[in-house]
């Protein structure tokens, strides 16, 4: 379909009519500024050829010029197939469509109304919407070759909608796949819909597949519960079983032990009146062992007692004939120890005496050593004195003249020589002159070194030599300076300067004119430090190792103060010290020793006496305090037994009959109780062990177990009756007859789903590959003309075999990636969506010439891709009508194609 | 007085309550032509005014059924009062410890004329008659039963003695050592006048001419080829063989037909509607329709609406197509075919899917074969893992096909 003229009024800014005529069938471009109404126009041309002229509502009202009551009014001129229509739509209060065709003079009626709208809607192979403005998936052909403004700018042109699906493969010449087809597909889909659900493919939870499935399940169920109970029924039924014999096995186990409980009774009474009798007869033998007992004891007393006065008796006479030589023994060592200690304090006294002289004699000795020893330490220190002063004498002279060390001589010395050298050197390379006279004169010849005076004879010619320069001063005469020239001269007098002056400097440190003297000065040093060094060895010699002088005198002045003081004790001075003669200190000593020793001796005598005179005092004590007590004891007894004879009217022989005629009667009791013990079964404790074991056993089992076992059975017959009146079996045979019918019925319900899954399976699988073998041309083509656009060989567009676009893939070296159409430009998805729009055009348009329109494609697009684009405008021009709208007319200098200015194209 | 004659009915293995799954869909009323068998037996009982009847084992199917069948049943059996009924318990209703005849219809309720033998102790039903009974106490056991009948010492020498008892008689290949087996010569060996057993379902007089099996009074499924019988027994005495006459009983009739299905659907359904219309009762009968052949067509309708035909007429109808080989595909569905590449595409597809599950497709017709070709039958991996995901069978395609084709007649044609 191709356009011819458009004109519209009443629609949004066209409150006046505009008219746009003779379009080219090739590439038409409307332009004008912004709010000129170029994209309004493109609504026009959607409202006329994709909706209903009678739709009312907000979004045809909203179509009004604002502030209007005017109402869209379209008219357009078009050829479809070789048929040149005029279509005139009016829409709210101008609600009318009328579809005319050109019969080559004029226009007549072909349709109006609905019908108009339908015929009309057809060739754009497009549906209109159920209320309202039909959507952009609706346009149809518009859908896949117009690219608008608004939302659905950047969405992809899709054979989603079957008609134009339709249409598309009338245009590719398909013939696989046919619009029955699509009806044979759409009823398997229908019927797939409605068991499977789209997204995961399970069976919908309403479906008769799912319904079947609980409905199996439930019985399932059921069954199993009933076939559980049955199975407990059995279970409880061999419980019971067993229970019942347990039961009849106790009962019989307990008649059998009352059985053996009944006989053991007559035994058992029959020990117990033995054990009975036994009981008495012990207690009998026991008041009577205790009379008798209390009698023994009694008599045992007595004789206890006599024996006990007898002893005692004798034991004193024992000790009293001990103690008689004790006594003896001990005045006798009284005697010795009074006599050795009086010899003892006579010898204290000797002793005494003699200690005193030899301290004498000692003090003497000690006074008459320090003497000596203080005259030779006083001896010690003037020599000490004398030699520090020495000392110091010497040390203050040398102070007074600082003498060199050797190394700086040796500077001084190697300065001198280097001097001399630079001198010698520096004269041979300096001045000389000659001076021969004429007659005799004076002349002052100054150098660097000295001035001097010469006088100069015609015999007596003067040779000069200088480093540097020459002063020449002839008295009367004038003077003559000369210098020299030289460098190296120079340099050597420098050297020669700084060597004078480190020598001169060493040499006023130590206060010498000359090397020389300061050779003498070392030389003196060294002399007197040697003499120095001699006279401290003597003092620390004479002070001795580790002693200083001050120690030395301090020491003498305490010598001198304890040597006063001993004078002083002896009562004598020290001249008279000094002459006294020394006296025998050893003599006196050994007399003091022994004088001492025999004092030890004495002394240990005496303790020893001392000693023994204690033991025996303890000795003789002891005896007669045992003798005392033991009188007192045998008192005591006989006191004791005459009372205990008092209950026999102190009769002993009263008592030794009462004694036997217990012991008789006890032995009496004793011969019954033996025979009653003999008479009592061995194992009678046994029997009674038995019995009682045998009364607990039957108690067990009478009145736990069996009364338990009872319990049990009853709940198991319980269950059992429970179950009878149930009817379980019933119940289960039922619900396996139930599961029966489910299973069956599910059987059927999915085979039935399951051919409808296989069929809707495959046909959507062949409609998709016959759909992507169709499409792929428009992929291709739509990838070749995006690759020109950009320049970007290794770019492709993503198209789905409905053409719905997915991205655009990268094809890098080793890999590659599809990118969503977000992640590019603007600009890059505007060219994407043409290159689209563009391949479809140039397939579509082999069939008929087709109608593109573009609302300002390019906005976004740089230079170098417009000048792409334009020449493939161009080229899709020759087999589509191609209708551009944009602000930008300069853009499009380098196409041809009719213009339409919009603003004077309105009336 | 001492009865010379004695006339009684023998009958067994009623199996009150049994499960009919086979027949999941009427098994209620299967279970119910039971009850309506076991009064018209009673009514044979009272007609034919017997002295006792004698219900030789497996009155009901299990102790457990529900207590309404225990009372249908005694209320049944009180049906031909004043004539003693004696019952036997059998394998199926032992006198174990949930015996259904410790229930209050057997106890409290139970009809006067209706005995249970409970013990091994005989009864005289009638004087001059001695019924030695060998109640069942368990679900199997490796004893003949007839070992325990107690002959009483006092027993007068003219009295007829007749043995009760359930079990399998030891005929080589019939019987199983547990199955409570009883010794051929049993009644020979103990002197029995006759010796009513119960256990087998089918009626058996065995050679002696004494030992006798009712048979069921209600057959029990397809398997079985009789009626329901019971046996009306005469002894006039005391060693002289017994008169046995089978009365044949049953309500319902289980009738299997067996149907060549190779030719012209038509002619077919025809001759099975013939077949049937000679039926006696029909809404009474049970039929299981055996069809073999191969299917000229791949329309099946007209067994569709033979089978809604045979519906309506009888109790119940099963066709069993196990021996029926069906055409999936046939002329209706390439001629829909012919010149719509997309339905052959699919075609050929399930064709393939068929052959990938074993089964492939046979007979296709040639024009359809030829557009096919012999591409290969091998499908994809990813369609493999498909088909075996969804658990698709052979049958599932063969339903695809027929799906396949009912639409496209619906959108093509």
């Amino acid at each position: 379909m191709i356009l011819r003229s458009l004109t519209v009024s009443g629609l949004r800014c066209f409150r006046n009519p505009i008219e746009l005529k003779d379009f080219s069938e090739g590439i038409n471009i409307i332009y004008g500024p912004n709010e000129s109404g170029k994209s309004t126009l493109v609504t026009g041309l959607a409202l006329a050829f994709l909706n209903r002229h009678d739709m009312t509502g907000d979004a045809i009202e909203a179509f009004r010029p604002w502030g209007t009551s005017l109402s869209p009014l379209i008219r357009t001129e078009f050829m479809f197939g070789d048929k040149r229509y005029c279509l005139e739509k009016g829409f709210l209060d101008n609600a009318r469509s009328v579809l005319s065709e050109w019969d080559g003079i004029r226009y007549q009626r072909l349709d109006e109304g609905k019908a108009a709208d339908d015929k009309v809607r057809r060739m754009m192979q497009a549906e209109f919407s159920g209320r309202g403005l039909s959507k952009n998936t609706q346009w149809g052909l518009a859908h896949l070759l117009w690219m608008p403004q608004g939302t659905d700018r950047f969405s992809s042109p899709s054979l989603a909608e079957p008609g134009v699906e339709d249409y598309f493969r009338q245009a590719m010449g398909a013939t696989i796949f046919s619009k029955k087809d699509d009806k044979l597909l759409g009823l398997i889909s229908k019927r797939y819909a409605d068991i499977f659900t789209p997204k995961t493919g399970d069976f919908k939870a309403n479906s008769e597949v799912s319904l079947a499935k609980q409905k199996v399940a439930a019985a399932k169920d059921q069954l199993d519960r009933a076939l559980r109970d049955l199975e407990a029924i059995r279970e409880a039924e061999s419980d019971l079983l067993l229970h019942d014999s347990r039961l009849a096995e106790l009962e019989t186990r307990s008649a059998n032990l009352k059985q053996e409980r009944q006989n053991l009774t007559g035994q058992l009474e029959r020990i117990r009146d033995l054990k009975s009798e036994r009981d008495t007869m012990k207690a009998r033998l026991q008041t009577a062992t205790q009379a008798w007992e209390t009698v023994k004891k009694e008599w045992q007393q007595v004789s206890n007692l006599k024996k006990t006065i007898a002893d005692t008796r004798l034991e004193i006479a024992r000790k009293e004939k001990a103690v008689i030589p004790l006594k003896a023994d001990l005045d006798k060592v009284s005697k010795e120890l009074d006599s050795k200690r009086a010899i003892e304090k006579d010898l204290e006294k000797g002793i005494k005496e003699t200690n005193k002289d030899f301290q004498k004699a000692n003090d003497l000795e000690q006074a008459k050593n320090r003497l000596e020893s203080t005259r030779n330490l006083a001896a010690q220190v003037k020599s000490a004195q004398d030699l520090t002063k020495k000392i110091s004498d010497l040390e203050k002279e040398l102070s007074k003249q600082p003498c060199p060390g050797i190394t700086d001589v040796k500077s001084a010395e190697d300065s001198k020589s280097r001097i001399d050298a630079r001198e010698a050197e520096a004269r041979a390379q300096g001045l000389a002159i000659d001076v021969t006279a004429y007659t005799d004169f004076d002349m002052i010849v100054s150098t660097s070194e000295d001035e001097k005076t010469y006088t100069i004879r015609p015999s007596e010619p003067l040779s000069l030599v200088s480093a540097d320069r020459m002063t020449l001063d002839i008295r009367g005469l004038g003077r003559i300076e000369i210098k020299s020239g030289s460098t190296d001269v120079k340099r050597l007098l420098e050297q020669i300067s700084t060597e004078k002056r480190a020598l001169k400097e060493i040499l006023d440190r130590y206060g010498v004119e000359t090397l020389s003297d300061l050779k003498e000065r070392y030389n003196w040093g060294v002399r007197q430090d040697l003499q120095l060094n001699t006279l401290r060895d003597n003092l620390k010699t004479t002070l001795g190792s580790g002693n200083t002088l001050r120690l030395l005198e301090s020491q003498l002045q305490k010598e001198e103060t304890t040597l006063r003081e001993q004078c002083l004790r002896l009562g004598i001075s020290q001249e008279e010290l000094a002459e006294a003669e020394t006296p025998d200190v050893d003599l006196l000593k050994n007399r003091l020793d022994g004088l001492n020793k025999q004092r030890d001796d004495l002394g240990r005598e005496i303790l020893e006496l001392d000693k023994l005179e204690q033991s025996l005092s303890k000795q003789v004590a002891k005896l007669e305090q045992e003798i005392s007590n033991l009188r007192t004891s045998a008192e005591i007894s006989s006191g004791e037994l005459k009372r205990r004879l008092e209950s026999y009217d102190n009769n002993e022989e009263k008592l030794n009959s009462a004694l036997t005629e217990k012991e008789e009667g006890k032995n009496c009791i004793e011969k019954h109780l033996a025979e009653l013990e003999r008479q009592i079964p061995k194992n009678a404790a046994e029997i009674e062990r038995n019995a009682i074991r045998l009364e607990q056993k039957i108690k067990e089992i009478d009145e736990e177990t069996i009364p338990g076992l009872r319990d049990k059975r009853a709940v198991l017959r319980g269950k059992l009756d429970e179950a009878g009146n149930r009817g379980l079996y019933s119940e289960a045979v039922q619900c396996e007859e139930a599961l029966k019918i489910a299973e069956s019925n599910q059987a059927i319900a999915l085979r039935k789903a399951q051919g409808i899954r296989l069929l809707q399976y495959l046909g959507r699988t062949r409609k998709d590959q016959l759909l992507d073998s169709l499409t792929e041309p428009i992929r291709d083509e739509a990838t070749r003309i995006f690759r020109i656009i950009t320049g970007s060989p290794e770019r492709s567009l993503e198209l789905s075999s409905d053409l719905s676009l997915s991205g655009i893939k990268i094809d890098q070296e080793d890999s590659e990636t599809i990118g969503p159409i977000w992640d590019f430009s603007i600009g890059t998805q505007e060219q994407l969506m043409m290159s689209v729009r563009l391949a479809l055009g140039h397939f579509l348009g082999q069939v008929e010439r087709q109608l593109v329109v573009l609302d300002d494609p390019l906005v976004n697009t740089d230079p170098h891709r417009l000048e792409r684009i334009l020449d493939l405008l161009e080229a899709a021009s020759k087999t589509l009508q191609i209708i551009i709208l944009t602000c930008h007319i300069d853009r499009y200098e380098g196409i041809l194609g009719k213009r339409f200015n919009i603003t004077e194209a309105t009336l | 007085m001492v009865i010379t004659v004695v006339s009684f009915l023998h009958t067994a293995d009623w199996q009150i309550g049994m499960k009919a799954s086979q027949v999941p869909t009427v098994a209620e009323t299967v279970r119910k032509a039971r009850l309506t068998a076991a009064e018209q037996l009673m009514r044979i009982a009272s007609q034919r005014e017997v002295d006792f009847v004698l219900i030789a084992g497996d009155l009901f199917e299990n102790n457990l059924v529900h207590n309404e069948a225990a009372h249908r049943v005694t209320e049944a059996l009180s049906a031909c009062s004043p004539i003693p009924v004696y019952v036997l318990p059998g394998n199926h209703d032992p006198l174990t410890e949930d015996s259904i005849y410790n229930r209050s219809a057997f106890k409290d309720y139970l009809p006067p004329n209706v005995h249970i033998l409970r013990t091994f102790e005989p009864v005289a039903p009638v004087p001059g008659v001695m019924l030695l009974p060998a109640p069942v106490m368990s679900k199997e056991s490796f004893d003949d039963p007839t070992t325990q009948f107690r002959i009483p010492p006092e027993m007068g020498e003219d009295s007829i003695i007749i043995g009760i008892a359930h079990g399998s008689l030891r005929i080589p290949g019939k019987f199983q050592e547990n199955d409570f087996p009883i010794a051929l010569d049993a009644a020979k060996r103990l002197g029995l006048d006759y010796l009513a057993l119960g256990h087998w379902h089918s009626f058996y007089v065995h050679d002696d001419e004494r030992t006798v099996y009712a048979g069921t009074h209600e057959p029990t499924g397809f398997d079985e080829q009789r009626k329901g019988t019971v046996a009306h027994v005469t002894i006039e005495a005391r060693g002289s063989l017994p008169k046995i006459e089978r009365l044949d009983t049953g309500t319902l009739s289980w009738q299997t037909l067996k149907c060549d299905v190779s030719g012209d659907p038509a002619h077919v359904v025809s001759h099975i509607k013939h077949e049937v219309s000679k039926v006696e009762n029909p809404s009474s009968t049970l039929l299981r329709l055996e069809l073999k052949g191969h299917a000229q067509s791949d329309d099946l309708q007209w067994l569709e609406d033979l089978e809604d035909w045979l519906k309506i007429r009888l109790l119940y109808i099963e066709i069993d197509k196990t021996q029926f080989v069906t055409r999936p595909i046939g002329k209706r569905l390439s001629k829909l075919a012919a010149g719509n590449p997309f339905l052959q595409s699919i075609i050929s597809d399930l064709v393939d899917i068929a052959y990938a599950l074993g089964r492939p497709i046979e007979d296709l017709p040639e024009d359809l074969a030829n557009i096919l070709g012999s591409d290969s039958q091998i499908i994809d991996d990813r369609l493999q893992d498909d088909l075996d995901r969804w658990g698709i069978q052979s049958e599932d395609v063969e339903e695809a096909l027929r799906t396949l084709a009912s639409i496209a007649e619906e959108v093509l044609s």
